[in-house]
């Protein structure tokens, strides 16, 4: 090989390289006001409300131009619950929340023990090592399981909010 | 015999306080407060009528169970001295007929136990295990003219042991229970291409009545025909498990086969204290002339600290590092290969009477631990 | 219109069976109470997958704290403030040839988690099995079936 066709190599060779590294972005993504209930009359003790989130990444992929394919890596940055202004928290021990979904195994999302008292709103612990939710999120539906320990017994249902705040890796 | 069971008394001695103390009133776990409501999952019973409960096989801490065991064992060097062959009495003082420095001796081990039936109601478990000792002898002084060299043997040989053994746990009901254990070993200087015949299996059995009066405490007495000092002996047994109420601190005792003493430093790390008698008799097939059977009784003490440690999803490492006490290396000649009963008091003659001195040894081992 | 036809006797062939199996699935709802007695768990069905989650304790206190008990052994210390009453032990179970299968257990005692497969022996007995790897590595735990005492 000659000297010309030698330095054309070393010189193209990081380049197709480079390329060929798909550079990795991180983008926040929201899942805001999803509803959960738990349906009364409920006991003392353990209690879940579920909610159910379609679609949950439509309007992310369709927002940022990128297919499901391009989404490496979903990882859950926040979680807060928020209990209805009437009622707040007063009633709740403890919250642990999950998400569930038929394609994909549970998740943790995160607990939070004790709820502070008087509050209406909680954020919750999460994981130290918090696992990709993307198998999750690309359900067409996910419900999210906010499991409850209540203080005593009621009979009114007990609607929550939650917001969760994502960390979302794609290329 | 008398320093020998005198050792044993001191271990039991040792232990007692751990056992007796944990027997007085105060350790019992603190009731449920009063004032918990449980709710409306407190009045259930059961929808069948004539089901029961059983206690389980395990109490809260103790170090995890094993389902497939890989190790290395070795003892560090230490002096050897084999007698002429011939019939001794224990306390004999026989004609030396070769001497030698074991430079090390140990090699792999296998283990494997698999539960074949597990409901609450009965645990029955099968498993499998070999131990190879691979001897690395020099100097060999060979003081007399007999032409049986066990240390030779030894040397080109190695002993190996290979064993069945099977572990029925029966529980009685909620608080008690019964065990049961049985094996069969081929011990001795065989190859895998140069056979030992199975007529020289030996067995050994337990069996063990218990309670198990909460979840953190298990006790048995019972009775065993064992080789762990190196011959068939039949002596009582008493099983021990402990765990205090922090978790931390726990005893895992089958006295007197073994005895530790259990650290948990987390429920990933474990450190352990203690004792354990191994033991077979292993035939000189080399040295055993037509269906005489020259079978060595070895049986090993070792005081050890051991180090449990979860290494990622069932997976456990395992490292002790301790001494190796000899409690017997003597040899007997069995007829025929039939076993016979010495016991504490039988005054059967020693083909020969054998000693090593004492070292420090260190086994690391790779387990798959039960749920 | 024939193939109408057809799909309608179809339909009305395969129907009944689907019914049937998906009220097999459903004979694991409700609460049962573990080998030893010491926990009770009541199965829900979330979507179509079921899960498992403590509803009493028999020793529902820490000995030490006198608190609640929590999962402190869990390998996520973050995690460890979740309390045990409600914690879902029994996660991801798909009904499939008359058993639950593809879920996961949780061990308190020990903060780990094992494949299981849940088979019904009778209405009222549930044997479940958790495993490591493969399921002749594992151990069986019989849960019978509780109700309201009369």
């Amino acid at each position: 090989m000659n000297t010309k066709a030698l330095l054309l190599f070393w010189l193209i060779s990081p380049l197709l390289l480079l390329s060929a590294c798909k550079k990795e972005i991180k983008t926040t993504f929201s899942l805001n006001n999803v509803a959960l209930v738990a349906e009364g009359p409920l006991t003392e003790g353990s209690n879940t409300a579920q909610g159910t989130v379609k679609e949950a990444l439509a309007a992310f992929l369709k927002e940022h131009n990128l297919t499901p394919e391009q989404i490496t890596n979903v990882k859950l940055t926040k979680a807060v619950v928020h209990a209805p202004d009437s009622v707040g928290f007063d009633l709740v021990k403890s919250i642990t929340l999950q998400l569930a979904s038929d394609g994909a195994e549970m998740v943790e999302a995160g607990v939070v023990n004790p709820v502070p008292a008087g509050a209406k709103m909680a954020t919750l612990q999460l994981p130290a090592e918090p696992k990709n939710m993307l198998y999750t999120l690309k359900q067409n539906t996910f419900t999210l399981v906010a499991d409850l320990d209540i203080k005593q017994d009621t009979s009114m249902n007990f609607p929550l909010t939650g917001n969760l705040e994502f960390e979302v890796t794609h290329h | 015999m008398g320093n020998k069971s005198s050792f044993l008394w001191a271990i039991f001695a040792l232990f007692c306080p751990f056992v007796l103390l944990s027997q007085t009133p105060q350790d019992t776990i603190a009731p449920a407060t009063e004032e918990e409501d449980y709710s409306q999952y407190d009045n259930l019973g059961f929808a069948d009528q004539g089901a029961k409960r059983y206690c389980s096989p395990k109490i809260f801490g103790l170090s995890p169970q094993r389902f497939v065991s890989v190790a290395w064992d070795m003892q560090l060097a230490h002096d050897a001295r084999f007698s002429t062959i011939g019939a001794y009495d224990e306390g004999d003082n026989p004609p030396v007929a070769e001497t030698g420095r074991v430079r090390s001796a140990g090699g792999l081990r296998l283990g494997a136990n698999i539960p074949v039936v597990s409901r609450n109601s009965i645990l029955w478990q099968m498993g499998a295990n070999f131990a190879n000792t691979a001897y690395d002898i020099r100097d060999i002084q060979r003081v007399t003219s007999d032409n049986n060299s066990v240390a030779t043997a030894l040397n080109e040989r190695g002993l190996r042991t290979a064993g069945l053994n099977t572990t029925v746990f029966k529980p009685l009901g909620e608080h008690q229970f019964l065990l049961f254990q049985g094996s069969a070993d081929l011990s001795g200087d065989y190859t895998f291409s140069d056979m030992q015949s199975l007529r020289y299996l030996r067995y050994s059995a337990a069996a063990i009545w218990g309670k198990r009066p909460h979840d953190r405490k298990q006790w048995g007495v019972g009775i065993a025909r064992t080789y762990r000092v190196g011959e068939m002996n039949y002596i009582p047994v008493i099983l021990f498990n402990w765990t205090s109420v922090n978790r931390k601190w726990g005893s895992e005792v089958l006295f007197p086969a073994r005895a530790h003493m259990r650290y948990t430093v987390n429920p990933r790390q474990l450190l352990l204290a203690g004792y354990e008698l191994e033991g077979q008799s292993y035939r000189l097939n080399t040295l055993s002339p037509n269906e005489r059977s020259l079978e060595i009784r070895r049986g090993e003490m070792r005081a050890r600290v051991e180090y449990q440690r979860h290494l990622f999803h069932f997976v456990w490492l395992s490292v002790q590092g301790g001494w190796r006490y000899n409690w017997s290396y003597n040899a007997d000649y069995l007829e025929d290969g039939r076993e016979f009963f010495r016991g504490f008091t039988g005054n059967q003659k020693y083909a020969m009477l054998n000693e090593l001195t004492n070292p420090l040894y260190f086994n690391v081992g790779i387990h798959l631990v039960s749920p | 219109m024939r193939f109408t036809i057809l799909l309608s006797l179809f339909l009305a062939f395969i129907a009944p069976f689907s019914a049937s199996a998906q009220d097999n699935a459903d004979k694991l709802l409700g609460i049962w109470e573990s080998g030893n007695g010491k926990a009770r768990v009541k199965v829900e069905k979330i979507s179509n997958k079921y899960y498992g989650k403590i509803v009493w304790l028999r020793e529902p206190n820490d000995p030490v704290t006198k608190q609640p008990k929590m999962d402190k052994n869990n390998p996520d210390e973050s995690l460890r403030a979740t309390p045990l009453k409600g914690y879902r032990m029994l996660k991801d179970f798909v009904y499939k040839n008359n058993e639950w299968t593809d879920g996961t257990i949780y061990d308190p005692e020990s903060g780990s988690t094992y494949n299981c497969v849940i088979k019904m022996k009778d209405e009222n007995t549930l044997e479940i099995r958790g495993y490591v790897g493969v399921k002749a590595l594992g151990r069986t735990d019989t849960w019978k079936r509780l109700e309201t005492k009369k």
